[in-house]
């Protein structure tokens, strides 16, 4: 399966589903007019997105990468163009935080989650963004226990902040079980290799 | 220590409880002991009180304690959150020491922030500070403290690396407002809605709450709450604070003022007094020297130097023109004040003063026009209350500014001069800067016989009395007419300005003792007393004389001569007789 959207494109093994979604606007907008996200199991028929001005479409269905207008003043400028992609090899929760609270505390050992998080253009810049381009090749060793937005007993997370293309990302992956790090990752990384940034 | 005493209300009606009441009792049960000190039963009150208003349902539907509503979904250490840093940071919402803003995340219409958005921001471990994981204690929020190492990154981006999250700080404000190192980028984690902990305000907190909130509670500078929130002026609300005051009106918002600045506030009537409600939270005015406090109609201004005073509307739109505490006024030495005349007001300011009068509404006299001003005696002296604005004078060259009874000037090679009186008026009718006459020199200075009044400009003078009026005298008519004793010597005072001659070839100036006559050829010649009357009978300068080649000059035989082009005239002071000679 392959998702696409916000200029990030990524091509999913079976057993894998993900989203590729715009940023959040303000809260009042968020409130009112934001619809779920995208979601597709590898297992199922993709289909047209309802709207696909606001979250990555599915190939093959409608168009992407509309722009969305933001009206109120909350949000950064050029906030809903900002991409939020996960993508995992488990049933995603529909409710998940941006660094996948909600899909974490469901996840079994064998697990995985990916996160990848857009940041605003000029923090391309910075020190925190310094490293140049996504990570392919992550190791065992990258991942800890303590590496996790919320440290749930078993589980091992890694955490890369990056630029590629003129654009800021976090790439935040959490492994079921870290005592099957060596065979996880693997897997993580192979699903990594097939994700693509374009310049926006 | 207190006896709580349990008797509900609906007992003592002798009615069935209420929903709220078996709430209250069960809570009530829950936690209390056989007997609570006073501290014990405050602390009891709040997380009751807390609970309810949070989630009353999942608390009295659902086995459990208050303390576990209070601290929302997740708060055990085991749960893998992070702790608030008011929990574990003396009660203040802020970023413990050795540790920094990181990042931050939304949760949408919050009953924390009245339905309005929710923010966590992290603390993470500063680069190459140290902690030691471990789980907050004390209260229900039983989070991790320094464990997790993740990192939001939104905020100080100048930093690289990821440490451990040492605890979260709650804003009811977007964290790009609370804290300019974090970046408009939104993260959003709605399934942290009900985190929360007993240090933090309830659900649907006063928007004073809330303001304390954002300020961080007890680390905040307006300290801590001194006294109940209440009504204030004009529907608006108002908590004092053991270090200030927080205010809230509708149209306004919450804001706070603390220290120096407080206690001006508070000397002012606070928001009943004419400044009104806060409308801006105070501020540094980044000179290095002082603060400023806002409010619905002025602000206050502190410098150790200077003290606190309010600068109000009007004035004000006229200060911030000037550029404020960093503009040419400078902070104020004083608030507004009557001018003492009945006639308008004034307020003074380091380097300059705003003035206020029916006829020519507000106006600032800064710098050294201020100085000169008040020399002269301010509102009350000579040049009275500014009517115009410090603008560009007429060459371009300097300044100039109109008073009441005159102006003042200035130029790069001049100093500032008051031009007042009659002089003014002559002055002003010649084209001021842009004559002859250029930028004045000197003050006006009155003459040793108390007639007339004499100023010095660049290119000559003016010369004035109340009979004569005011007139002026080129720099080469100047020299010649000061060589022969100016007003006090035979010449007295000018009665005209320099103007020509009939015959299209020279000019003259016409003083009460005589005149000044020049052509190219013979230049400028002082005749007066018997002479110039006897020159004048003989026709003046048109006639058979022409024109004076010399001025008058004084002979060893005690005789006074004067040579013309074509004669000369000698005047023998004993005996009166005056003697016309062709050359």
């Amino acid at each position: 399966v392959r998702l696409e959207g916000v200029g990030i494109s990524a091509d999913l093994p079976d057993g894998w589903e993900g989203s590729i979604r715009r940023g959040h606007g303000p809260p009042s907008r968020r409130a009112t007019a934001e619809l779920p996200p995208a979601e597709l199991r590898s297992s199922e028929v993709p289909a047209p997105q309802p709207d696909a001005a606001e979250f990555g479409a599915v190939t093959g269905g409608a168009a992407t990468d509309g722009a969305a207008t933001d009206g109120a003043g909350d949000a950064g400028a050029g906030e809903d163009d900002l991409a939020l992609a996960h993508l995992g090899n488990f049933p995603l929760p529909p409710d998940r935080g941006d660094f996948g609270s909600g899909a974490v505390d469901v996840m079994l050992p064998r697990d995985v989650f990916v996160a990848l998080v857009e940041y605003e253009p000029a923090s391309a810049d910075t020190a925190l963004f310094a490293r140049r381009g996504l990570p392919h090749a992550l190791a065992a060793t990258d991942f800890g226990r303590a590496s996790l937005q919320r440290t749930l007993d078993g589980q091992a997370g890694t955490q890369v902040f990056f630029n590629e293309a003129g654009r800021a990302f976090c790439l935040y992956v959490v492994l079921g079980a870290a005592a099957r790090a060596i065979r996880l990752v693997p897997a993580v990384n192979r699903v990594l290799r097939e994700v693509r940034i374009a310049r926006r | 220590m207190i006896d709580t005493g349990t008797m509900h209300p609906s007992a003592e009606r002798g009615t069935t409880p209420t929903f709220a009441e078996r709430v209250a009792a069960r809570v009530g049960t829950a936690l209390q002991p056989k007997r609570l000190s006073r501290r014990g039963f405050l602390w009891r009150t709040t997380v009751v009180g807390t609970a309810l208003a949070v989630n009353p349902f999942d608390f009295i539907l659902k086995p459990g304690t208050a303390y576990a509503s209070v601290c929302g979904a997740g708060a055990s250490c085991s749960s893998g959150w992070t702790a608030f840093c008011c929990t574990i940071n003396g009660g203040a919402n802020l970023c413990p020491p050795e540790s920094y803003v990181a990042g931050w995340w939304r949760i949408d219409d919050s009953a924390f922030c009245r339905g309005s958005a929710r923010y966590i921001i992290d603390c993470n471990r500063k680069p190459r500070s140290t902690c030691r994981c471990r789980c907050a204690s004390g209260t229900c929020d039983e989070r991790r403290v320094c464990c997790n190492n993740f990192r939001y990154g939104q905020c100080n981006q100048q930093v690289a690396g990821v440490t451990e999250v040492v605890c979260r700080v709650v804003t009811c404000t977007a964290p790009w407002t609370w804290d300019p190192s974090c970046t408009r980028t939104v993260r959003v984690d709605n399934r942290t809605a009900t985190h929360s902990a007993p240090c933090l305000p309830g659900a649907n907190p006063s928007h004073i709450d809330m303001k304390y909130l954002d300020l961080g509670l007890t680390g905040a500078q307006v300290g801590t709450p001194s006294g109940a929130e209440r009504a204030g002026a004009n529907e608006g609300r108002i908590r004092n604070h053991t270090n200030g005051y927080i205010t809230y009106r509708s149209g306004v918002g919450a804001w706070s003022v603390h220290g120096r600045l407080a206690r001006a506030y508070a000397d002012r009537g606070l928001e009943g007094g004419r400044l009104g409600y806060i409308s801006a939270d105070p501020r540094s005015v980044g000179d290095g020297r002082g603060s400023r406090a806002t409010f619905q109609r002025g602000w206050i201004l502190w410098t150790e130097q200077t003290g606190a005073h309010a600068v109000r509307s009007p004035f004000l739109a006229v200060y911030t023109d000037q550029g404020g505490p960093r503009g040419r006024l400078g902070y104020p030495l004083a608030d507004r004040r009557s001018s003492g005349d009945g006639r308008g007001r004034v307020q003074y300011f380091e380097d300059g003063a705003i003035h206020e009068v029916a006829e020519w509404g507000v106006r600032v006299v800064h710098g050294g026009f201020h100085r000169v001003h008040e020399e002269l005696g301010g509102n009350r002296g000579v040049l009275g209350y500014p009517r115009g604005r410090r603008k560009t004078d007429a060459t371009g060259r300097g300044h100039t500014q109109r008073f009441e009874g005159g102006h003042l000037f200035r130029s790069p090679t001049t100093r500032t001069r008051p031009v007042t009186g009659r002089i003014a008026k002559r002055y002003r009718a010649l084209g001021t800067t842009a004559s002859v006459l250029g930028f004045p020199t000197s003050y006006p200075k009155v003459l040793k016989d108390g007639r007339g009044s004499l100023q010095r400009f660049e290119g000559g003078a003016i010369v004035a009395t109340k009979r004569t009026g005011a007139w002026e005298l080129p720099t080469a008519w100047l020299e010649v007419y000061e060589s022969h004793g100016g007003a006090r010597g035979p010449m007295g005072y000018p009665v005209g300005a320099v103007s020509a001659v009939g015959d299209g070839t020279g000019q003259l100036q016409a003083f009460e003792g005589g005149h000044i006559y020049r052509t190219k050829a013979t230049r400028r010649r002082a005749v007066y007393g018997p002479i110039d009357v006897r020159y004048r009978q003989e026709g003046g300068p048109t006639g058979w004389l022409g024109y004076p080649t010399s001025s008058v000059v004084a002979l060893t035989s005690g005789h006074q001569r004067v040579r013309f082009e074509h004669g000369r005239i000698t005047h023998d002071p004993t005996t009166g007789a005056t003697v016309v000679e062709a050359s």
